[in-house]
């Protein structure tokens, strides 16, 4: 029965590297780093949000409606950004999401935090 | 769109509206609905966009915190009221979402697998799932009804069929011992009272077992696909069967006692006598037994197993449904293959004589060769459920 478990568990790994994308639990410190980032740039949505990670990572991030939403209420709690609503020229109303100076202020201390972060973890990444 | 805000509606359906709530649940459908937009834009089908939207909604137990929501507590509520959905037989043939055949084509669809701490939901997605990949077809009242009447006939006939076949060779061996002990028969004599009973009576056998395999046929699906049947039914099948387990395996025990006690006589007449016509007769006597014991078998399973097969439990689970299905794949690639290997073993070496290996060999490894299928099926089913 063993073996059927690790031929079992090879067609799993295979058929999972098919489309590979990141976990979100990899992720989950840095789903708000995103987010401001965008912001940074401009006032923003829901969708667009989520659309531009995607684009950025090139496809080989998603994330998920309800982490995005997760990482809003957070941030917005935290200060760190406002929503208003806001109505687009087709006439849809959403809630738009602003960037606050105290957000601008948490982003860079995560990109401190992450190039931190790298700089550990890649003493320990084997070159395979 | 409606697919997918009845999908969000499903999700919240048990979470207490407080303002936070009604918030975030206007912000994702907002968001799926602007991702729902785009998709169909980009010249995608509606079928595939719904599977991508719903595929990519996460889980709501990553809200919880934020919303205020104690998704532990729910579970108990929930369960307390999952129980109404299980005779909630109108759900399985919600048209909707049978219909969208290519919305279970998106692996991901399943991958909401966390959220299911909610047991009310889970039993809800379970069944989306399966009206998603494979409509639940409904069994009203009377189409069960009417399975259970033609195959509690056609088990009699049936058996009668199986009991011909076993008895058919009883005039034959009786003409043997009769040749052999008592007088000399001519050829004439061993063909018509040996030969033409015994195609006699298979023949009838057959007529039966083609006739009422046809009257079966058209109920086939029964077996195959998943199924709803009436609640009300459900519960007097569950009724019924309960009061005749009993009886019916009693008469599957005496059955199987009396196939096992069968040889007795001829043990018995072989070790204290030398007269051969008395062996005679003990087999033919084993013969008529077993014939007997076989039909009691295959009659007293009948109800039983019509009433697992309509209320699909053992064999006939909806996960066995499922591994049947891919067993019934490999098997049709398998054989042919079998029969490949045999004849260009046997042809091209001419041992005939060896090369009939190949189908023992080839029906152990079919098992395993199943299993393996089947383990693998499941492990990438939960790897797109993950």
């Amino acid at each position: 029965m063993h073996i059927i478990k690790y031929v079992a568990a090879f067609i799993f790994a295979f058929g999972k590297g098919v489309d590979w994308l990141i976990s979100s639990d990899v992720m989950r410190g840095y789903n708000e780093l995103m987010i401001l980032y965008l912001l940074l740039e401009q006032d923003s949505y829901g969708y667009e949000i989520s659309r531009r990670i995607r684009e950025i990572s090139s496809e080989k991030y998603v994330m998920k409606e309800t982490t995005l939403y997760s990482a809003f209420t957070r941030l917005e709690k935290s200060g760190y950004m406002e929503s208003y609503f806001g109505t687009e020229t087709n006439g849809k109303q959403r809630t738009y999401y602003k960037i606050t100076q105290a957000g601008i202020d948490y982003y860079h201390e995560k990109c401190e935090e992450w190039k931190l972060v790298k700089e550990v973890v890649e003493k320990f990444i084997a070159i395979i | 769109m409606e697919t997918i805000l009845m999908y969000l509606d499903n999700m919240f359906l048990n979470i207490p509206k407080t303002p936070e709530v009604i918030r975030a649940k206007e912000e994702l459908a907002s968001m799926m609905e602007d991702k729902y937009n785009e998709l169909m834009a980009n010249g995608k089908k509606e079928n595939e966009v719904i599977g991508i939207v719903i595929s990519e909604f996460g889980n709501l137990e990553e809200l919880a915190a934020e919303l205020g929501i104690e998704f532990g507590a729910e579970k108990k509520a929930g369960s307390g009221s999952s129980a109404d959905y299980g005779s909630n037989a109108g759900y399985g043939s919600n048209a909707g979402y049978g219909s969208n055949a290519g919305y279970g084509s998106n692996a991901g669809y399943g991958s909401n697998a966390g959220y299911g701490s909610n047991a009310n939901h889970e039993n809800r997605e379970h069944r989306e799932n399966n009206a998603v990949y494979e409509p639940v077809r409904q069994v009203s009242r009377q189409e069960a009804e009417e399975y259970m009447i033609v195959s509690e006939k056609s088990s009699k006939w049936i058996a009668t069929g199986v009991l011909l076949c076993i008895w058919c060779p009883i005039f034959l061996i009786f003409c043997g011992g009769i040749d052999d002990a008592v007088k000399r028969l001519s050829d004439g004599a061993f063909v018509l009272f040996g030969l033409v009973p015994l195609f006699i009576m298979i023949g009838i056998a057959v007529g039966i077992f083609i006739y009422h395999g046809t009257k079966l046929e058209r109920f086939e699906w029964l077996k195959k696909e998943k199924i709803q049947i009436d609640a009300a039914f459900e519960q007097e099948l569950a009724q019924i069967a309960e009061e005749e387990q009993s009886a019916s395996t009693i008469k599957i025990i005496i059955g199987v006692i009396m196939c096992i006690f069968s040889v007795i006589p001829l043990l018995v007449t072989g070790s204290i006598s030398d007269n051969d016509f008395i062996h005679v007769l003990s087999l033919i006597f084993l013969l008529m037994i077993v014939g007997l014991a076989v039909a009691m078998i295959i009659i007293g399973g009948n109800r039983m197993e019509c009433i697992k097969i309509l209320r699909q439990e053992g064999e006939y689970s909806v996960r066995k449904k499922e591994s049947n299905k891919i067993v019934d794949v490999i098997a049709g690639v398998y054989w042919p293959v079998v029969v490949v290997i045999y004849l260009a073993w046997s042809f091209t070496t001419g041992m005939w004589s060896y090369t009939w290996i190949v189908w023992p060999i080839a029906g152990a490894l079919f098992g395993a060769v199943a299993v393996i299928c089947e383990v693998v099926c499941q492990a990438l089913k939960k790897s797109s459920m993950q």
